[in-house]
Order: C-alpha cells, then structure tokens, then sequence
C-alpha cells in the first residue's frame, strides 16, 4: 500500500517505544508525538479513515474559552480600562488627550464604558477623575478572567458571574475588538484498525520513498536510487484563477462574428447625441411622446450641439411640416430648429444608420452597430440603466419587402440559431413596411428577435439616397440571459467577480 | 405601447362571430395587437402602432377583424343641433366638435369600454388632454343649442363629478383633484372654457371635469351627446370620427353637429361634425409591386385595401382602361389620419395580404464585411490583459457623481467634465463616467469573497465633455486595470503596463503624480508624447475604506487606448 509521509508520521504515533502497538490515541497525543499540526493530522487521518486503516471517533464536545488578539494584548498590558484608570492615578491633570498608549477607537470605548459605570467622570477640559473607588474593583475582576483564559479554560469550570462578563466581552464591543473568544472543540479518538496494526508492523521508517524529483537529484542523478511514492491522482487539484474575456462580451463578440461574416461593415459613434439625429432625421416628430423627459435622458450642461448643417436642416424640417418633396403629407407641425441641437443620450442605436446615409455610404452596403443606449426607465429585472442595441441598415439598388424578409430569416437562422421564425406587423415611426421578426426558441417559445423595415422616404431623401434602405434592429438580450443562464438582466453588468467567474457561454 | 382591457364577448359581438383563442391569437397581427395576458373573459391587448389610436379600444380592432368594414354614412345637412363657439376661445381651446348617438343601450362593458376609450384618446394621444378630451353626457337633459364660451373663473358654480357641492371654476382648479391634475393646462389664462346648453345649465369645464348627473352615463341610458374639445382641429375631428364609428358598430344612429364659428379655422367657420376627411389617395400599381418586390393585380389590391377598411372612390368605373390596371385609387378610412405617404397605403396592403404569406428572398449582391478600425487595436489589449492573467469585466457607464464614495478621486486632469444628466431617474444613474476606475473599485468592493489574487480590467466607454467638438462631447475607449491582493503594489502593476506598452509598441514615462486618491510618492502620470495618456498607483487607504474595501489595490488606466496603436 502506498502511504502518505503525513500518513506513514500518523501511523508511526501508534507505536510505542517498546514497540508495541496502541489500540487507540487522542489526537493531542498524536500531535505531541508526531509533531504534524493540527491541519495535517486532519487532513492524513482523513486518508487512512478512508482506507480503513483507522477509525476516528469523536468525543463529547466541550466549550473552551480563548482569548482574542485583543485579549492576548490586554493579557500582556491590561485592558483598557485599567490602563486609563493607572493614567489617572498616574497624572495630575489626567486629559483624554494626553492617552497616546491606545487606539481611538480603544479610548472612546473605554471612556464610555468607564463613564457608564460610574466609575470615572470627566470635566471641562477632558480631565478624567474617579467617582468612585469602589468600582475599580469591577475592572480588576475583567482583568483577572482575562489572566485566568490565558491558556483557555473550560465553561464548566467558571461561575454564573464571570460568564456574565465573558458574555459582555466576547466579539461585541466594536468590530471583532472582544476579548474573549468560544470555541467549542470536539475531542477525537484515533483507533487502529486490524489492517492498520498489519499496515503498521509493516512499516519501518519514514524516507525511503520520495515525492518531489529535485533539480539536484537530475543533475547529480541520485534519482536512480530512489523510489517515487505514487499520487493519489483522484483526487480534487488546487483551484486556479485564470484571465479570461467577459462571458456577456463574448457573445457581443460572436454576434459581432456573424454580421460581419454575412458581409456587414460595422459603425461607431458617440453616446452623447442630438435630437436631430436620435429623432428628427428619423421623422419621429418633435410632439411623439418617446421624446419626453420620461423616455429620454437629457444632457444637463451643455444643452445644444454645434448648430446642424443647413441645408439637411431646412429639408428636414420641411419634411416634418408637410413632406418637402418626398411625396409625403408630413406631421403639419411647425418645426422647432433649436430643439433639433438639444443634446441627449442616445437612445437607440439608429442615429449611426442615418449618420451613414448622410456620409457617402457604399451602395450597395450593409453596415451594422453594437452601440450602448440609454433610456429613461426603472432599473429591474428586465431594464438596466444601459444596454446595448445591435442594429443596422443594408442599401441597395433593388432592395424590396421580400430581401427585408430574407434578411430576417437568416437573422433568425444564424444568429438565434432558430429553425423557426415568424414575421408579424409592427410600428416603427421611421420605417414603413415594418415588422417584427419572432423565433421559436427551445425553451422559451416564441420570442421576439428583433423589428425591421424599409426606411420611410421622409428619413433617406434629405441624404439623397434614392435607393430602397432596409433598417434592422435584433433585441438580443433575452437569448444572451438564456445562454448564460441568467434571469436579471442586470446581471450582464454584475460587479460580483465570484459571480462572473461561474459565468459560462 | 398601448394596452387595453377587452372582454372576449363583447370583442365576438363586435366581430360578428365567436373565435378561439387561438383564432384571435392569429388574426390580431392584422391590428399590430397581440394578446399580452388573459384571465376569464378579460384580454389584455397591446397594440403597436402608436399612430392608430382607432385601434385602441374592441370596436377599432373588431373593425378590422370583420371581413366586412363598417358602411357608415353621416346625413350632413340634415342636422338641427349646434354649437355656438364664443369668440374669445380662439386663444385658449379653439375647437370644439360633437354628436348624438340614439337608440343605443348603455350597459355595464358598453360603459367601462367608453371610459377606457377616453382615458386612451384623451390621456395617450391627447397629451393629458392637452391637446384633446372628451366628454360623454345624457342627451335627454339637454336643450339644444348648446353653447362652448369663455367665462370669468367665478362666475359659473356647478356640482362636478364626484362631489356634492357646487364649485366655480377656480376653486374646482384649486380643490377638485381633476382639477388638480389637469389645471395646469389652463394655466395663465383669464377665462376658462365652459360648455352650457340653452338653459345656461352647465354641462362641462373643459377640458377638466364633466357636471354630475348630466355628464355622467349610467347603465341603461339610450341617448348620448358626445363632444371633444381641443388645440389642433385636426385631431378633434379625428377623434370624434373614432368615437362615433364606434358607436354606430354598437347599433346607435349618430346625429351629427354643426359647430358655429365666430373665428376662421381651417375648414371655414361652420362645421359638422364628425367630419368626413374623405381623402383621396392615388398610387400607382407598380410602386406596390416595387416596395414588394412581386407583380401584382389592381383587383388584388382593392380587394385587400377595402378588407383593410378603405373606401373605393365612386366614380371609378369611368376612368381609362389603362388607368384601370395602373393606378390605385381609394379613400382612406375617416378614423385614419396616419396614411402619410404612399408606403403606409403599402404596408396595410402587405399586412392585408398577410406577411409570413410573402416568399422571402436572399439578398444576392456582395459586400465586404468589417470591425470597427477600433476594434483590432481593443482586441490586441484584450488578449494581452487575458495573456496577464486578467479577468475581463463590463460596467454600467451611467454612475453617480455626488455622492461618488470615492470622492476624492481625481481621475485625470481637472478639464474632463463629466456629462450630467438632466432628467436622471436616480443618483446612481446620472453622469456618463468619465473614468474606468471607479467601475473597477465597484467590482473590488462588492467581491471581497472571490479568491484572490483579483487581477481585472475593463476595456469600455467614456465620455467626456469637450467644447470644439460638434456634440460638446467625446465618447472613446480606455483601458482601467485593478491589482488587489494582499502585495499588490506599484512595482507588479508597473510591471504588466510595462509589457502592455512593449506589444502595443508605445514609448511612456512617468511624472510625478499628485492626485489625493493614491498613497503619497506611489502614483504617476503616464505620459506618452508629451501628454498625459493615463494614470498608476497605489490606492489610498481612505479610499478603500471609503468603498468598503480591505485588500490592497493598484491601478492604472490608459486614456483613449485605441489612439496609441
């Protein structure tokens, strides 16, 4: 059988210097003998138990009493109490400033305790003075079950009174400041087993096997004449912290993949955006209610962008008041300009498409974005303050309906992986046809994937794009939950690093 | 989004016809509607076209289940009821328009229906009644005509709803909770509205509160005077052509109203309400047959169009041959003001013929497919952090700003406002962070039972304000990285931006840094051509105390990472 070093050390306890065996042993007697620390008996008769080779039985458990660090230190010094009570006895004007042998903390309790008493009072000017002598005694009675737990002391062997103080003093004042400290400890009786006894009389010293290969014995080659003790290799290795990308960022990333597989160019832009390009250029106008303060962040300072080029300005305001020269009826309002520069978070990822209508885009072209957006709304389970929309446009001379659908179909193929999808009408105020694309999930069922449409000619005549724009936006959120297993959404951003690392795609 | 509450057998009576869940379930893409919850008889519906408010409410969407639209037709001339409007409104709520509707039964889902339609028309597409609302009374007490004027605050006192003293128009701003919610509307006017009948008897205050008993339907009435008043006649008409469709699909013959004008609006001084819009729509076939992407015939598309509740105009039958088989022509519905171009005439048509009936197509021209130029650069420093051993994070970018725990941090230069966020919902949400660092703390504090070491970083978004730029702003990548364990020190952070330097092939050097937020002589700038392009430290105990942290930590952050590649 191949035995541990630590195993083979706690055998040996089990042999008498004469020789003989001893059935059983307590584990202090073990420890005195072997000289293994406490862990290491722990961890070595954890093997043998297993290997039937002893048998651990535990004992009555009984409480013992410890000092704490704190305790250990007043042991030395005295407690704080008594030490300000020696300081007033010490000085002539005793001030609290003047203590510069505790910590603040230590002080402003003790004082506090001392004053709650009765035994010490201060006047003006911080001058501590004792009130009453006889008090002082109350301290010294601290002090001495202090000197008494020094090398731990049972709870049996103490009186209803002192366990009183101990009960004040353990772990209580302040943070893990306590004096005293209660264990309950569990006596363990090792017993040698037959095969034991056998494994045992078998033995003979320690050193004959080896477990680590030294660069010395390969230099010198002394491994020739040892023996290698084989590992237990079922067991559990040490865990390792390793560097490794942010599960919700890698799905990011593999979508980012497949646009850009399918032959898509991506876009980025700037968070911070104005109305004209969140909103106006995509003939929302100026009155919809997704425009207000409960569903747009505004910027606080400053309030207006650099002013918007003319020309695309006065087109766009045309359009919003009765077409311009879209064949469009318009919205019939009169457009407020100003209002175009106000400054926003952007709320949809929709403002880079159109940046790039207006930018000399390729025709044909498809682009595509994963941009941070932000909306006014409650944080819960289903909104965080920021998320991220992915989304594009794809520019083409016979664009029509039909390539909108086809687009979609494989959104819902490649993307979602779904077999099968379904196209239902929706509203968007810049697209017209428009739809929502929902996939048949595995576990979830019909979701919605994402909303498209063929961008209105209000949004791409001012640009001079004459030719078809199809607008696509996919809400992946809730496949990227279910990927990583998640069921709040604020949990893509959790500042819980344990947390992340359990995190798996 | 609206959401409405049907009950199912009303929506069948509507229909014409009981459907299954499932049925119902099938057709509702054709009002943009899908069934968001039900418990017994009662659907919650939720309808995405935010521009057809005709379809929030069971008669609009039962409207355009039927197969048969409504055959509605208002008798014009022939009405005896008016309104006289009084000069002075022009400036406060100019329009005004309303109707009868007889031999109707009012009972319990006819009334719960109507009070919903309201609170949707008035509240959702009204603006809190700002620009619309609506008033429903018992015709029976009424005396024709009736009159909408300007009155002194304290001149009327009448009891309104839900109270049992009579109240003049300022004390029922001041103390009636309607009152309350709506009066800022007439807020810096003299004179308010009033609706009176002959007999002066008063029957609204619009657009605040309806008089009791008058302006209150109760089950089992069989007349009703509906009126809506407004800021844009436009959209008066329009709701008062929804309301009376919806009314005339639950069996009421509606008497239309001519309204008096002492001013000009758009439409001349008299006008009879509802109001046909009856407006004509022409579009060529093969604009249909090139947003679709098929070929198509002129009575496919009338058929499909008329099912979708548009009207065919009458005298079709004389035009040209060739016109006949190249050109739509339809009038759109009077409950619809949302058919702005041609494409939305399209769309219904598509929605009509049904979606997922279209075969899809691929798009078949070629395209070369491209990151962002940002992106190689973050994915270099990505895989170099990784290859140090450090795990990879993503935060929030809105955060605090005031009460900021590690408010002495002093990130970068003092220059780099952060954006503030105007309207912010909570504190914790109102600035766009102008630093990574802060992101990083937050995951340090709120991990102190994850093994250590902790080795993290974060390759994310800040914002800055920045005045030469056209948005006042600039949005750019930096690199924060956050060493905790209990030797983390200068030196080993030090040492991984030194390598990250090496591969990203960038010279630095340090200078003398100053900032509270570090242990005094253990921080730096990190200076790159002359500039500060980043920050490294040692963090200040103050700090992690002041953000509940109790592990040694050292950071630095690279300013605009992708700027240095």
């Amino acid at each position: 059988m191949n035995l541990h070093p630590l195993e083979i050390k706690v055998l040996l306890a089990f042999k008498e210097r004469n020789g003989n065996l001893k059935v059983s042993a307590t584990a202090e007697e073990i420890i005195d003998i072997s000289k293994l620390s406490e862990a290491d008996l722990r961890r070595a008769s954890g093997w043998l138990n297993t290997k039937k080779l002893i048998e651990i039985i535990p004992q009555k458990p009984e409480t013992v009493i410890y000092l704490t660090d704190w305790g250990k230190k007043y042991y030395k010094q005295g407690t704080p109490e008594k030490q300000i009570v020696e300081f007033i006895n010490k000085n002539k004007t005793p001030i609290i400033k003047d203590i510069d042998f505790l910590e603040p903390l230590e002080i402003s309790e003790a004082i506090g305790f001392l004053k709650n008493e009765g035994i010490i009072e201060i006047k003006s000017g911080g001058i501590l003075t004792i009130k009453n002598v006889a008090f002082v005694e109350k301290i010294q009675k601290v002090q001495d079950l202090i000197n008494k737990a020094h090398s731990g002391m049972e709870l049996e062997s103490i009186t209803e009174q002192e366990k009183k103080t101990i009960d004040e003093r353990h772990r209580e004042r302040g943070k893990a400041k306590g004096i005293f400290e209660i264990h309950k400890k569990t006596h363990l009786l090792l017993k040698l087993t037959p095969q034991g006894k056998q494994v045992l009389s078998g033995l003979s010293e320690v050193g004959e096997e080896i477990s680590q290969l030294t660069l010395e014995m390969i230099k010198d080659g002394k491994w020739r004449e040892k023996t290698f003790r084989e590992y237990n290799i079922d067991l559990l290795p040490p865990m390792v912290i390793i560097g490794k990308k942010h599960p919700y960022g890698e799905f990011l990333q593999s979508v980012r993949e497949k646009l850009i597989s399918m032959g898509f160019k991506e876009m980025r832009g700037s968070i911070v955006e104005n109305e004209f390009w969140n909103m106006d250029a995509l003939f929302m106008p100026q009155f919809h209610p997704a425009r207000e303060v409960h569903d747009v962040y505004f910027v606080k300072e400053p309030k207006y962008s650099a002013p918007i080029e003319k020309d695309i300005l006065k087109k766009v305001s045309d359009i919003h008041f009765s077409g311009g020269d879209t064949g469009s009826k318009g919205w019939g309002y009169k457009f407020d300009k100003d209002r175009a520069r106000r400054l926003i978070l952007r709320s949809q990822g929709t403002p880079l498409s159109v940046r790039t209508l207006a930018n000399n885009p390729e025709i044909p072209g498809k682009y595509f974005a994963i941009a941070r957006c932000f909306r006014y709304d409650r944080v819960d389970t289903t909104h965080a303050p920021d998320f991220f929309q992915i989304e594009g446009i794809v520019l083409g001379e016979d664009i029509n309906f039909k390539h909108l659908l086809g687009l979609l179909k494989l959104f819902g193929k490649e993307i979602a992986e779904a077999n099968e999808i379904r196209f239902l009408p929706t509203y968007f105020p810049f697209t017209e046809p428009s739809v929502e694309l929902q996939a048949k999930h595995k576990k979830l069922g019909w979701v919605e994937l994402g909303g498209a449409g063929i961008f209105r000619p209000e949004v791409t005549k001012p640009f001079g794009i004459e030719v078809p724009v199809i607008a696509w936006g996919l809400g992946l959120d809730r496949m990227a939950m279910m990927a990583l297993n998640i069921k709040d959404i604020r949990d893509l951003f959790s500042p819980d690093l344990e947390f992340l690392r359990k995190l798996r795609k | 989004m609206p959401t409405i509450t049907v009950s199912k057998i009303d929506l069948e009576s509507l229909i014409g016809k009981k459907m299954s869940f499932d049925e119902l379930q099938e057709k509702l893409p054709l009002v943009k509607g899908e069934i968001k919850d039900f418990e017994g008889d009662e659907l919650k519906i939720e309808l995405a076209d935010t521009n057809r408010p005709d379809l929030w409410c069971a008669e609009g969407i039962a409207r355009e289940l039927r197969v048969e639209s409504s055959e509605f037709r208002v008798e014009r001339q022939k009405t005896k009821y008016q309104i006289f409007v009084d000069t002075e409104l022009k400036d406060i709520r100019p329009y005004i328009g309303g109707f009868v509707a007889k031999n109707i039964k009012i009972d319990e889902p006819t009334l719960l229906g109507l009070i919903q339609t309201q609170e949707k028309l008035a509240d959702g597409f009204g603006r809190h009644r700002k620009n619309i609302s609506i008033g429903f009374y018992r015709a029976s007490q009424i005396t024709f005509p009736l009159f909408y004027k300007a009155v002194e605050q304290e001149s009327y006192k009448f009891v309104p709803l839900d109270s049992d003293t009579p109240q003049n128009l300022k004390e029922i701003l001041e103390s009636h909770p309607k009152g309350i919610e709506y009066g800022s509307i007439l807020k810096g006017f003299a004179r308010f509205p009033i609706f009176v009948d002959e007999n002066d008897k008063v029957l609204s205050f619009p657009p605040i509160i309806n008089a009791r008993d008058i302006g209150e339907l109760k089950s089992g009435d069989t007349e009703i005077l509906c009126e809506v008043t407004g800021t844009d006649l436009e959209g008066v008409l329009l709701i008062l052509n929804i309301l009376s469709y919806n009314l005339f699909d639950r069996g009421a013959k509606i008497i239309p109203i001519k309204v008096e004008y002492p001013y000009s609006t758009p439409l001349g001084k008299s006008i009879i309400t509802p109001y046909d819009f009856n407006e004509r729509l022409t579009i060529k076939k093969n604009e249909f047959e090139q947003l679709l992407g098929m070929k198509l015939n002129i009575d496919e598309i009338v058929r499909i169009l008329k099912n979708m509740g548009y009207k065919l105009p009458e005298h079709q039958k004389t035009r040209t041959p060739e016109h006949q088989i190249s050109v739509v022509e339809v009038i759109s519905p009077s409950y619809r003001k949302d058919i702005m171009h041609p494409v939305d005439v399209i769309e219904d048509f598509a929605i009509g013929k049904g979606y997922n009936s279209f075969e899809t197509e691929d798009i078949s021209f070629f395209t070369i497919g491209k990151p962002a130029p940002v992106e190689s650069t973050l994915n270099k420093v990505r895989d170099i952090m990784i290859g140090s051993g450090f795990e990879e994070i993503i935060s929030n970018i809105l955060t605090r700003k005031s009460d900021d725990p590690c408010s002495t941090w002093v990130p970068r230069s003092q220059k780099s406002e952060m954006i503030e966020i105007e309207n912010y919902m909570t504190e914790t949400y109102s600035v766009l962070r102008n630093t990574l660092i802060p992101s990083l703390l937050n995951i340090e504090a709120h991990s102190p039972k994850a093994g250590y070491p902790h080795k993290i970083f974060e390759i994310g978004e800040v914002v800055i304000k920045d005045e030469k730029t056209d948005l006042r702003s600039r949005t750019f990548y930096n690199l924060g990285v956050l060493l905790a364990h209990p030797e983390a020190s200068f030196s080993e952070i030090h040492s991984f931006l030194e390598i990250l330097s090496r591969y990203l092939n960038f010279t630095y050097i340090f200078e003398k840094g100053k900032s509270p937020s570090f242990i005094k002589g253990r921080d730096a700038n990190i200076m790159i051509n002359k500039k500060q392009k980043g920050i490294i430290g040692e963090i200040h105990p103050q700090v992690l105390e002041n953000w509940g942290i109790r592990m040694p930590v050292a950071v630095f952050e690279i300013y605009d990472i992708a700027s240095l590649h």
